[in-house]
């Protein structure tokens, strides 16, 4: 069954709550019985988004303005945006006021990187899911959210053994396959996805492949089209590791399961997702860039493919930085710009089959 | 179209042999196919020295352009298909060839081809073809070391060249030498993208330029933008230039003051560097596959 499918499915027999990127604390989601739900780009062209986006805006947020505005997430009980970007947040205004799922909230986010920032934000999901609360007429306490804490570390766990895996070559799944398991975490019930993972570690346990020279680490934000995996996988090349939103930087870091108290709890929720590896948006993002430089060096890559999505300006702000630090450590590197899409496929296609040539050769 | 209106864009299609050489006494002959937006470019060489070419317009029928290419060298000399040991396709058209027995980017091909006609000190290529422009910088065996690429719009581009042929009424391969032919310098164009810079031209004309003026402004315009891309990735002599667009003086030259770096001149075709380029790939890929080197 597709994703789509799947979810409608899931709707009949629980509250689905849906969610646009990964600073969305899914354990609270969790913790009231919810089940919670990254809201993926498909292929719609937006047609009714453009009426309520300029041109100019990230063609995700206006495709998942356009899946809800033609009807397909009405399965959503609710549909919860953080303070990730301008884009999305002009996605959520139009979704409350179109009245698009019967709840609809918005996580004002601190954009700094700080520990100082914990309280506020620990005030913040405390108002935002006791409107959540009542709205949907579910709860949550200290032991359902401690609950809830344990189940997304596990699934977090699974998520790094199977990164671990892939980059020590234990893992024979092409690249398509890999991103498909990375990203149903963020869409199947936890125990379902856990299951499928078990069996991939099952089947691959006496696995040992080596793609050392076809090894590159893939950089992007909001980049989940598996047809470009796909597009990479018949190009030749290895994604050993990444540092995509639902990729690496949401599996990285686990919530503290220790407190005595559910406001200790929220607390480490509230930590864990300040200073989880940073999103260009966020202040400082330095974060990411070394550890993008770490993959590179501990996974054996010969270069980074930096895909960033078309008008995010924060992006292109970022890159700027991850190019400087890419050139000094003398790391091949190559940018490309595409949308959810990919529009330009046969120009991304041209780009990427030079940057395997540069890198491998002919 | 008119009866009798003339095609200013209309660039002339050309085949070349060399007359010293005969194909049937080579060993290895190799063919590079490069199928580009505008322009299709096919090369053959004999025993890695250039034997012939051919360049012709793209036509829509994406398969049947590679051979077209070939036929005129073919019409010349009696050499077919068959007879190439070993065939590379290039350009965005290279999935469409279907007797290439490989396909490479055009990026690696102008690489190679570059580095073989401008010797081993060429570092830093640009080529301008019908519908992208990039940057790329090669090592001393014509290898990419790193590439740019822009395709997003027309300007500085052979479609967008030959927009201002038709605009401005001057046949396409004298823009460049008529771009010079004024009193000064002017500023250029504000407006690089070549649907609105019609308005703008027309504007200029309307104003009492002289057509060579807005032609000097247009080209000057596509200069700085193409620039920028060079520099993006970083001026390293030596320079050569590729593509169909290099033969244009007028963006040539503007580009070198721009950059403050002559480009190398070379006495070939500097619009089929890229099938050259996938010519010595196929020599090379032919040997390897026999074992020869």
């Amino acid at each position: 069954m597709d994703y789509l499918g799947f979810l409608n499915e899931i709707a009949k027999s629980r509250k689905v709550i849906g969610y646009f990127d990964t600073y969305f604390p899914e354990e609270f989601a969790y913790a009231m019985g919810l089940h919670p739900v990254r809201i993926m780009s498909d292929d719609e062209e937006p047609v009714r988004a453009n009426e309520f986006l300029q041109g100019f805006c990230c063609p995700y947020a206006k495709n998942i303005l356009e899946q809800a505005l033609k009807k397909k997430l009405n399965f959503l009980s609710a549909a919860i945006f953080t303070r990730y970007c301008d884009s999305l947040r002009g996605v959520y205004e139009v979704w409350k006021s179109e009245k698009l799922s019967p709840v609809v909230e918005f996580i004002r986010y601190s954009q700094v990187v700080r520990e100082t920032a914990k309280d506020y934000l620990s005030l913040e999901f405390k108002d935002v899911f006791n409107r959540v609360k009542k709205a949907l007429g579910c709860d949550y306490d200290y032991d359902s959210l401690k609950y809830a804490i344990s189940k997304v570390n596990k699934k977090r766990k699974a998520l790094q053994r199977l990164y671990s895996m892939r980059k020590e070559g234990k893992l024979n799944i092409s690249s398509e396959d890999f991103y498909k398991t990375v990203f149903s975490s963020t869409w199947k019930p936890i125990d379902e996805f856990l299951k499928s993972c078990e069996a991939l570690f099952l089947r691959n346990n006496s696995v040992n492949v080596n793609f050392d020279d076809k090894k590159v680490v893939l950089s992007a934000t909001e980049l989940d089209n598996l047809n470009f995996f796909k597009l990479l996988d018949e190009i030749g090349f290895f994604i050993v590791s990444d540092d995509i939103a639902s990729g690496t930087r949401y599996v990285k870091d686990f919530v503290s399961e220790e407190g005595d108290t559910l406001d200790d709890l929220i607390e480490n929720i509230a930590l864990r997702y300040i200073m989880k590896p940073p999103c260009s948006v966020k202040d400082p993002s330095d974060r990411r860039i070394d550890e993008l430089i770490e993959e590179v060096k501990t996974s054996g890559a010969k270069g980074v493919i930096f895909f960033r999505t078309r008008f995010c300006d924060s992006e292109g702000i970022e890159y700027a930085f991850i190019k400087r630090r890419l050139e000094t450590e003398k790391i091949p590197h190559l940018y490309i710009e595409s949308d959810h899409r990919l529009s330009n496929y046969q120009q991304l296609r041209t780009r990427l089959e030079a940057f395997y040539e540069q890198i491998v050769g002919i | 179209m008119l009866m009798g209106k003339k095609d200013y864009w209309r660039w002339s299609e050309n085949v070349y042999i060399d007359r010293n050489k005969d194909w049937r006494q080579g060993e290895i002959i190799t063919c590079g196919i490069d199928v580009g937006s505008v322009s299709t470019k096919a090369v053959i060489m004999v025993d890695g020295s250039l034997y012939a070419y051919s360049v012709i317009r793209t036509g829509v029928n994406a398969q049947e352009n590679a051979k077209k290419a070939f036929f005129p060298m073919e019409e010349e000399t009696g050499i077919k298909i068959e007879n190439c040991s070993y065939i590379v396709g290039t350009g965005y058209g290279r999935i469409n060839i279907p007797f290439a027995h490989k396909t490479i980017t055009e990026i690696a091909c102008h690489g190679k081809g570059a580095s073989f006609v401008g010797g081993k000190k060429i570092r830093t290529i640009l080529d301008m073809g019908g519908q992208d422009c990039k940057a790329i910088h090669i090592d001393e065996e014509g290898r990419v070391t790193n590439f740019l690429m822009n395709d997003k719009c027309a300007a500085g581009t052979g479609r967008g060249l030959e927009l201002l042929a038709e605009l401005l009424e001057i046949p396409i391969e004298e823009l460049g030498t008529r771009s010079f032919d004024i009193d000064e310098e002017p500023e250029p164009i504000s407006n690089v993208c070549v649907v609105f810079a019609r308005t703008e031209a027309y504007g200029l004309l309307k104003k009492g330029w002289s057509k060579n003026k807005v032609l000097a402004a247009y080209l000057r315009a596509i200069a700085e933008r193409v620039s920028s891309l060079i520099m993006r990735i970083g001026v390293e002599p030596e320079f050569f230039v590729s593509g169909g667009i290099s033969k244009n003086v007028g963006i040539v030259k503007r580009i070198e003051r721009i950059i403050g770096l002559e480009a190398v001149k070379v006495d070939i075709d500097s619009q089929i560097i890229g099938a050259l380029g996938a010519a010595i790939f196929a020599k090379a890929l032919y040997e390897k596959e026999r074992g020869i080197i």
